[in-house]
């Protein structure tokens, strides 16, 4: 095998490139290897926020065309725009946010007022954390989901109020019911003009009263709540600990998340300095890290997509991601996903195994993925089962395999009928033969199966 | 527990910890693995099916304190009219949608146990879930599920991955255990491998075969896929011959007129009944259903829900006496809590704590258990609990499945007497 793909620079940056987006075929991750990890990690951070000329064409006919219902619509964009991006981080931030904020279609019915929040994250990914916040609180998606149009003086509707303290800013333990009843107060009167789905206070629905808040008494509105969220001790911390788990590892301590809270603190809790501490730090290119984290289903079949370069249509993917336990702007509760290792279970597996048949399914004369296994098999670098192995090694898993796995592929290509064996040939010729174009299919669709695949 | 059976689990956890997996329970003659009910080696051959309720169902609106002039004051728009409700006793009565939970009442395979909940209650949907998983209210470490510790504690998972089976993309906290997890299933059809055509099924499936039996690079994550991935695989042959039948049935209804179809609730249910007859050596199936967090508009959300809860369980009681099984199946449901006293100006109810449960089957002595809480004595505008939730889950261990509660529970709870 080159030399390359298993260097230290090219295992670093490929690490890189699935963390802080959604993987990379081999000749991206070489060309970010070129740059330098620094630099590479300050390319990805300093994106165009206003996306590429496609993304602003694709963007418009959404919005202008998407049906109200159609759900599925919405979720086939959003995977296209992940696959497509030339703004990797921002699209995995975006995923971020809408894992953290979370609005669900299953009660909020309307894929505009979705859309329009998407759009929010994308706007604001690696910006300030009260400024979201802020925005989140007037978001029509999230008034809806979390019924704050119906929060009114009188008998409060606690439920915005609650989960903004429970699972959007400090964590369980950290208030008490009395602050979630007085919070929610102050968000009375937050509502929405259902006609234009625009952000509308209603002043005769707002309890202008005084509050004691964490602490603070005062006539708080859902500014001051969010403004003496950003000061409690523990928000920083609870937001900190949340990305180090979407980007590093699964298990940090309350040290290892320190430093990053010190700097979220330090900025006004800006979120780009985070995250880019976070990219550089020692602890990111680890052996705690590196290889430590099950794909989440999103990043399983955008990874998919993108290295095989697989046309199956977009639009049948949703329904196999819910099976794989993420549906995009569906979540099943407001808690989002809870990740880690909670991705894995038989369900979960199969959906997985027959997503990737589906990808790796010899498609039609002039699919890409066909054309790209032939322009392989033609290329005069593989002669054998062997070659074709590593050669998917190096550019599907980008990562070594053990030697039996190794060999269960060598022997998945080397298997005639009825069992006998029998090598794997590649006729010279002008077309691949069909027998042999399959069984590269399937020593594909059996790579995706292996556990490395499962692991980013 | 045998001598033979702590050394199966020794040796299970030292497989673990080598990064092997079973390699004879990938098999291709798996259906030989295990003999079904026949490896059991429980006390008993009872069967529990755990029903949850997500996001907090309206206990006082779902079995209704009628005579109560305080229900009336709390609840002057969502309050259910005295001539509505379906009365049981000469004090409560079900919601008006759950006609058939009133018959089952009737006919006396219906418990309802009032006033369920727990000291210091949680007010968060998560952790007062969590707390109901793992029956421990203490740890703020999640660990293993309190029937993933009945798994545990009896070995069965070990021997046969079905021992527990999950309808749901995600397992839910009361499976986990600390060897691994249980059987999930969304869609049955789903559930099994698929090659990219025929021809090469064979050789796919006897690759992946090989590749889950055999070393992948050493990584716990990479050896959790093995070890969930050769489950997944050993126990959907099993899971598709067993349910072959009502998957055509299913597909002939969805095919069929509107009317003919069922919802996710009631047809996992005969999923559950069709599986029970084929008798995999299950212990514990796992359902659930979801979107009783009502703080607004809350009448026809929980009418809707309480009207499918009702009409599922009158559907799978008389599926299961059909077959027969009624007498070797309990059902139980449980919410994470229930709802505020007082209603809010959404028309709807904030979080709350104490509310009812029910337990179903045919060895269950139908009947009010524990005492309805008091409207008068609230704890900041809810409901005080008096029967403690690991009481039933007590009786479930003992009285059904026939294991001392004691160290599954880490405490003694009191067994309620609502089986024969």
């Amino acid at each position: 095998m080159s030399g390359g793909v298993f260097s230290e620079e090219y295992q670093r940056t490929a690490h890189l490139l699935r963390r802080a987006g959604f993987g990379a075929d081999h000749d991206t991750i070489q060309s970010y290897v070129q740059m330098g990890l620094q630099n590479a990690v300050d390319s990805l951070i300093n994106y165009n926020p206003d996306g590429n000329p496609l993304e602003i064409v694709e963007d418009r006919l959404e919005n202008d065309q998407l049906g109200r219902f159609d759900i599925n619509g919405l979720q086939t964009w959003w995977l296209n725009r992940m696959v497509h991006t030339t703004n990797p981080l921002q699209e995995k931030m975006t995923l971020f946010w809408h894992g953290h904020f979370v609005s669900a279609y299953s009660k909020v019915t309307d894929t505009a007022l979705l859309y329009r929040q998407n759009q929010l994250f994308r706007r604001m990914a690696l910006g300030n954390f009260r400024d979201l916040t802020l925005a989140v609180s007037k978001d029509p998606a999230m008034i809806w989901y979390l019924d704050n149009q119906t929060n009114r003086k009188g008998h409060a509707n606690e439920n915005y109020g609650r989960e903004l303290m429970e699972l959007f800013t400090l964590g369980i333990g950290h208030y008490t019911e009395e602050d979630v009843r007085q919070g929610a107060r102050a968000f009375t009167g937050w509502s929405f003009n259902r006609l234009t789905g625009e952000y509308q206070f209603i002043p005769n629905q707002h309890d202008d009263g005084v509050k004691t808040y964490l602490g603070q008494t005062g006539n708080f509105n859902g500014n001051d709540v969010v403004d003496i969220l950003m000061k409690q001790p523990s928000c920083a911390p609870f937001i900190c600990s949340k990305l180090y788990k979407f980007f590093i590892h699964d298990n940090p301590t309350s040290d290892d998340i320190k430093p990053f809270a010190d700097t979220m603190v330090k900025s006004n809790m800006d979120i780009k300095p985070v995250v880019r501490q976070m990219l550089l730090s020692d602890v990111f290119y680890s052996p705690k890290a590196m290889w430590q984290k099950f794909k989440s289903p999103t990043e399983f079949v955008v990874d998919a997509i993108r290295i095989t370069g697989s046309q199956f249509p977009l639009r049948y993917t949703p329904q196999y991601m819910q099976q794989m336990g993420q549906e995009l702007f569906n979540a099943l509760s407001v808690k989002g996903w809870d990740g880690g290792k909670t991705w894995i279970n038989t369900n979960t597996l199969f959906s997985r195994f027959n997503y990737a048949m589906t990808l790796a399914r010899l498609g039609e004369e002039n699919d890409p993925l066909l054309v790209k296994i032939e322009d392989v098999l033609k290329s005069g670098t593989v002669q054998n089962a062997s070659d074709v192995v590593d050669y998917y090694t190096e550019h599907l898993l980008h990562r070594t395999l053990s030697d039996q796995s190794k060999q269960v592929l060598v022997a998945y290509l080397n298997a005639g009928k009825n069992g006998n064996q029998e090598p794997f040939e590649i006729p010279s010729g002008e077309r691949i033969p069909y027998p042999t174009l399959i069984k590269v299919h399937g020593m594909l669709h059996v790579m995706m199966l292996t556990p490395e695949f499962q692991i980013c | 527990m045998s001598t033979s059976r702590r050394e199966f689990i020794q040796n299970g956890l030292t497989f673990v910890s080598l990064g092997m997996t079973i390699p004879a329970a990938l098999a291709r003659a798996s259906a030989e693995v295990y003999p079904g009910g026949a490896s059991s080696s429980s006390a008993t051959g009872n069967i529990l099916v755990v029903l949850q309720m997500f996001g907090g169902n309206d206990g006082l609106n779902t079995v209704i304190p009628y005579t109560d002039p305080l229900y009336y004051q709390n609840r002057p728009t969502i309050g259910i009219a005295k001539s509505d409700v379906l009365q049981i006793s000469d004090k409560v009565g079900f919601h008006p949608a759950m006609t058939g939970m009133k018959s089952l009442y009737e006919k006396g395979h219906l418990a309802v146990v009032q006033g369920v909940g727990y000291p210091n209650p949680n007010l968060s949907h998560f952790r007062s879930t969590e707390i109901w998983e793992t029956a421990d209210s203490v740890s703020e470490i999640v660990g293993e599920g309190w029937l993933g510790r009945y798994f545990d504690d009896d070995g069965h998972l070990r021997e046969n991955p079905l021992v527990g089976i999950n309808f749901g993309a995600k397992v839910p906290h009361t499976l986990y255990t600390d060897y691994g997890s249980v059987v999930s299933m969304e869609n049955p059809t789903a559930y099994q491998m698929q090659a990219i055509n025929p021809q090469q099924r064979t050789p796919e499936l006897d690759a992946f075969t090989a590749l889950y039996s055999q070393g992948t690079l050493a990584n716990d994550y990479s050896d959790l896929v093995r070890k969930i991935g050769s489950d997944a695989y050993t126990t959907s042959n099993r899971i598709q011959a067993a349910l072959k039948n009502e998957i055509q049935n299913q597909s002939a209804r969805k095919m069929g007129n509107g009317n003919a179809k069922l919802s996710q609730l009631t047809q996992n249910l005969k999923y559950v009944a069709e599986l029970i007859s084929a008798d995999l050596g299950t212990k514990v199936f796992y359902i659930s259903t979801g979107g009783f967090d009502t703080h607004a508009g809350q009448p026809p959300t929980q009418a809707r829900l309480l009207a499918d809860l009702s009409e599922s369980l009158e559907q799978f009681y008389s599926e299961l006496e059909r077959r027969g099984l009624q007498n070797k199946v309990t059902l139980v449901t449980f919410s994470e809590f229930g709802r505020r006293v007082q209603e809010n100006a959404s028309s709807g109810t904030d979080h709350g704590t104490a509310s009812s449960l029910f337990v179903m089957g045919g060895a269950v002595k139908g009947g009010l258990y524990g005492q309805y809480p008091s409207l008068e004595d609230l704890d900041m505008g809810n409901l005080k609990f008096n029967t403690d939730f690991r009481d039933v889950y007590s009786t479930l261990l003992e009285k059904w499945l026939g294991v001392p509660s004691q160290k599954i529970l880490e405490g003694t709870f009191s067994p309620l007497p609502l089986l024969s």
